[in-house]
């Protein structure tokens, strides 16, 4: 009795180290934490360009929705060449002051640098119905702005916001002097608005972009795959962290993107870090990013 | 100024990022469909004031279901839709008209030429009119089917449709009101105003497309306490967030669209549907919004 005790024992403790062996005890991962760099901060001897607030914008093409937006105007812009223009949609985190993405900041310090052209920063937060009954409350429209895979996004740059800017600015109007960048939802809304009208912009800038299934946005890398290349030169962001819930799996969902981009020969940049849905690793790549987006119209000089 | 910029910024990244609402939200786990009153072949169904569902059979029967099951309440012409007033009333469609229903009193005409009826939060009963063949606007020498909202006592339609049934329900803040389109593939919103006018149309709310396109329509919308939309199709029940976001498709009891939908029980945490004229029931996570819950009515229709 006491001789298969102690075989079974034996023979339990030896699988034990065998399993032991076979499964070294992982170390935890140390976080990734990512640090703005300089040229995402305020320099002496930068000289600052300006953001304003605009009055609320009512629109016609998303029918009575009003929104809050701003414009940068670097101090480099001389009021008679055109600028470059860079669109932002969920604009009050993008034009944010020690935020996420710091454009003002960081475009501050690029264009003084020489690795971004003189630009313009159009940043429109998403529209909102409001309610006019009391006790109501509005309506908000992000979802249906950003998430549609229509040209409706870009008919309400094209026909409102961008006379609007031009208004008071010369901006460029050739689909290489523009761009259009976004978080999440507003990502995809950035590819939209290339893919749909690559004569108006054609660069993208994405971060944690919703290639997902919110309003069918996963179609696009098969679409991509199918369809005739077109001009756009894209710079998509995402997290190895990012959101796996109903709607798709955000990461997987950017690696098809990226395979799709690559398949058909765009002129892309992908980058895959460490964080989660937000705007930390995309913030802190905002100068390495708009640099590289850029690059083409800086190097025609 | 400091703190409101603050808060606005902050409303703003967790509007953005928000997260989802998925159907595990809704739906109990191994709780399905259960047929109730098999014998029945229902045609529409609402709730009332209390949480007891209403149903009118294909018969012409209102039967009211309580606890202590079915109890026929009135006899009615071929009815299409229904909707429980805020002041006790039962509202009706029985051949294309619309009937208040009151205790003890005969039906009382409406209006006529009536498809679908709903009562918004406030207490004001809009319907959607029949079709009607009119020159489509985009170009002159077509003519399409438009539909229109009405909202009672008002002369001109506030809102016009197009190829729909016009199943309508109101947000829970009586601030939106929904009205499907399934020409467009579609569920509009429209801004309810202060005078109760509607404006703001969009098509906020995408359904995923029928698998027969002649039973593309919807036949019903109910929504929960958390803002949730509900639409009676042929795939099954599309659930959407208040963003207008799909949430997912709850499956039918069978293989035919559903008809019909509402929130019923004295939580009205349960779920009805109208699937091939059959009535059956889920119990949810959540509580439907019963616009009229507040006011019980004291009488019942007769």
């Amino acid at each position: 009795m006491s001789r298969w005790f102690v075989l079974v024992g034996g023979v339990f403790a030896l699988s034990s180290l065998v399993l032991a062996q076979d499964k070294p005890k992982e170390k935890p991962k140390p976080k990734v934490v990512y640090k703005h760099g300089p040229d995402s901060e305020e320099q002496k001897d930068v000289p600052r360009g300006k953001v304003t607030k605009m009055p609320q914008w009512t629109s016609k093409v998303f029918p009575e929705t009003v929104r809050d937006w701003w414009v940068y105007v670097p101090s480099q812009y001389d009021g008679k060449t055109p600028a470059c223009v860079m669109v932002f949609q969920d604009g009050e985190w993008y034009q944010k002051a020690g935020g996420d993405f710091r454009f003002p900041t960081v475009c501050d310090n690029l264009i003084h640098q020489g690795k971004m052209p003189v630009t313009i920063g159009i940043f429109l937060n998403p529209g909102v119905v409001p309610a006019t009954k009391e006790g109501a409350k509005g309506r908000s429209n992000r979802s249906f702005e950003y998430d549609t895979l229509s040209d409706q996004y870009a008919r309400f740059l094209e026909t409102e916001i961008l006379p609007e800017v031009a208004k008071t600015y010369k901006l460029r109007t050739d689909a290489a002097g523009r761009a259009i960048g976004g978080i999440s939802s507003g990502g995809i809304c950035a590819f939209t608005v290339a893919w749909q009208r690559p004569d108006l912009f054609s660069k993208v800038l994405s971060h944690v972009g919703s290639f997902t299934n919110i309003r069918g946005g996963d179609v696009y890398p098969g679409i991509i795959r199918k369809t005739e290349k077109k001009p756009i030169r894209a710079y998509l962001q995402d997290g190895r962290n990012d959101l796996d819930n109903l709607h798709g799996n955000w990461p997987l969902a950017n690696l098809q993107m990226e395979a799709a981009l690559k398949f058909k020969g765009y002129d892309y940049k992908f980058v895959m870090g460490e964080e989660g849905h937000n705007g930390k690793h995309g913030g802190v790549l905002m100068p390495e990013s708009l640099t590289w987006l850029w690059e083409p119209e800086v190097s025609k000089k | 100024m400091m703190r409101c910029t603050l808060v606005a910024v902050l409303f703003l990244a967790a509007t953005a990022l928000a997260q989802d609402m998925p159907l595990s939200q809704v739906l109990i786990p191994g709780e399905g469909w259960r047929a109730v009153e098999p014998k029945l072949t229902v045609a529409c169904i609402t709730t009332d004031g209390e949480g007891n569902l209403l149903l009118g059979t294909k018969g012409g029967e209102i039967v009211r279901l309580t606890n202590k099951g079915p109890h026929e309440i009135a006899k009615a012409r071929r009815l299409t839709a229904m909707a429980w007033s805020r002041d006790g009333d039962l509202l009706t469609v029985e051949d294309d008209t619309l009937y208040r229903r009151a205790m003890g009193k005969p039906a009382k005409k409406l209006a006529d030429g009536v498809a679908q009826v709903a009562v918004s939060p406030k207490g004001e009963v809009y319907y959607s009119s029949g079709y009607e063949i009119v020159e489509s606007p985009e170009s002159p020498d077509e003519f399409v089917h438009r539909l229109s909202i009405y909202r009672l006592g008002s002369v001109l339609p506030i809102a016009e449709v197009f190829q729909s049934n016009g199943a309508l329900a109101f947000w829970p803040d009586g601030g939106t009101v929904v009205i499907s389109d399934v020409g467009e593939g579609r569920l509009f919103t429209y801004r309810v105003g202060k005078d109760g006018t509607l404006d703001a149309q969009e098509g906020y709310y995408g359904l995923l497309p029928a698998r027969r396109p002649s039973q593309a329509s919807v036949g019903g919308l109910t929504l929960d306490t958390d803002g949730r939309l509900y639409a009676a199709t042929e795939l099954g029940v599309q659930v959407f967030d208040p963003t207008g976001r799909m949430c997912g498709v709850i499956l039918p009891p069978a293989r035919k669209p559903v008809t019909a939908l509402a929130f019923a029980g004295p939580a009205r945490d349960h779920l009805y549907v109208v699937c091939d004229g059959k009535l059956y029931v889920r119990k949810t996570k959540v509580k439907g919004f019963v616009a009229t819950a507040k006011k019980p009515g004291p009488k019942g229709p007769g």
